[in-house]
């Protein structure tokens, strides 16, 4: 299953290549939520994520002809968007945005209220609660961790394709994905798990 | 607050209890991030419509086809049209008007198309004393073909995905 979509990998670009631009579509479709849920690990900000995502698509079609076959074209995609992801957060940082309103008429000061009012209902807000607290504690393991948990369960890539990644022997894919879960259970509620 | 890693050598061997909770940690990762948001469905097609020109696809030979029909079209047709009516127009002004327009295709296209329209103006009034019928219409075709490719590259370059 998984040399298949190598094979057709290799086969859409080899064939973007040739001039048949209308399979660079295809490759977009086949990889854009998984690229987009990785980058959103890193901005923790969709429309960010979704800019940084289109980013590494263009940046990908640029560099096509330098893409070698013999290697996983899901295991070059990733590397770019870990790269593009790092680079967008290097430039962010400093670039805070103020929640301070001008005082109004009256010369009080007011402040954007972030909270969205709008009704949810109890199910969506205790999955996105959870959500939340799933993202702060990821956010709190060591680097080496993030980056393994990132890339299997939001980039959905195979503990094979972390290993080529990586350059890491599969086993020490494995142990450490173990590893990071494990770390990342400690930092969650009892009650989550 | 953070954790180090572990190193092996203080690690635990691994119970059953342990690959359990790790299995069910694993279903919960895998869930939230199936329920968090998603691009919308025609990110794919958009990127697709707006990449820009690669420096691979501009080495290509065959990319250069169809822009070297188009100037060649253009280039043809404005010699037809600026050259066959010389005995009624006067070949200063038919040939200020196609240089300037051919200018306009090989270098800065706005610009010189600008530049070029007090001399179309000209070329028009003489036109509309000419006695070829049709030769206007000819002027509007390629002018219209030459708004369109000047569209079309313009559009190209575009490297933004509209949100």
């Amino acid at each position: 299953m998984a040399l298949t979509a190598e094979r057709d990998d290799a086969e859409l670009v080899r064939r973007i290549l040739d001039g048949e631009g209308e399979h660079f579509e295809t490759l977009v479709a086949r990889y854009q939520t998984r690229l987009f849920r990785f980058i959103c690990r890193f901005t923790n900000d969709a429309e960010d994520a979704r800019d940084v995502t289109q980013e590494v698509f263009l940046k990908i079609h640029g560099a096509l002809d330098s893409f070698d076959p013999r290697y996983r074209f899901s295991t070059w995609l990733f590397r770019i968007a870990g790269n593009a992801a790092i680079d967008h957060l290097r430039r962010r940082r400093g670039h805070t945005i103020s929640l301070d309103l001008p005082p109004d008429e009256e010369g009080e000061s007011r402040t954007i209220d972030p909270r969205d009012h709008r009704p949810d209902p109890f199910e969506e807000l205790t999955r996105r609660r959870l959500r939340q607290t799933i993202d702060e504690a990821i956010d709190r393991l060591p680097d080496d961790y993030r980056e393994l948990i990132s890339l299997r369960h939001y980039g959905e890539l195979p503990y094979e394709e972390i290993a080529e990644l990586k350059g890491m022997p599969l086993g020490t894919v494995k142990n450490k994905l173990f590893r990071a879960r494990q770390a990342l259970r400690d930092l969650l509620p009892p009650d989550a798990v | 607050m953070t954790i180090e890693p572990r190193s092996p050598s203080n690690e635990s061997p691994v119970g059953a209890a342990d690959l359990e909770r790790d299995r069910k940690l694993e279903v919960l990762l895998d869930e939230m991030v199936a329920s968090s948001p998603v691009l919308s469905a025609d990110f794919a097609a958009r990127v697709a419509r707006t990449r820009p020109f690669a420096p691979w696809e501009v080495r290509r030979p065959s990319a250069w086809r169809a822009p070297l029909l188009a100037t060649s079209g253009l280039f043809a047709a404005s010699l037809a049209v600026f050259f066959a009516p010389l005995g009624l127009l006067s070949p200063g002004t038919a040939l200020s008007v196609w240089g300037q327009l051919v200018a306009a295709a090989l270098s800065s296209p706005v610009s010189t198309a600008l530049g070029a329209a007090p001399a179309l103006a000209v070329a028009a009034d003489s036109l509309r004393s000419s006695l070829i019928p049709g030769t206007g219409f000819a002027i509007l075709g390629v002018g219209a073909a030459f708004g369109a490719a000047t569209i079309a590259a313009l559009r190209r370059r575009t490297v933004r995905v509209p949100r």
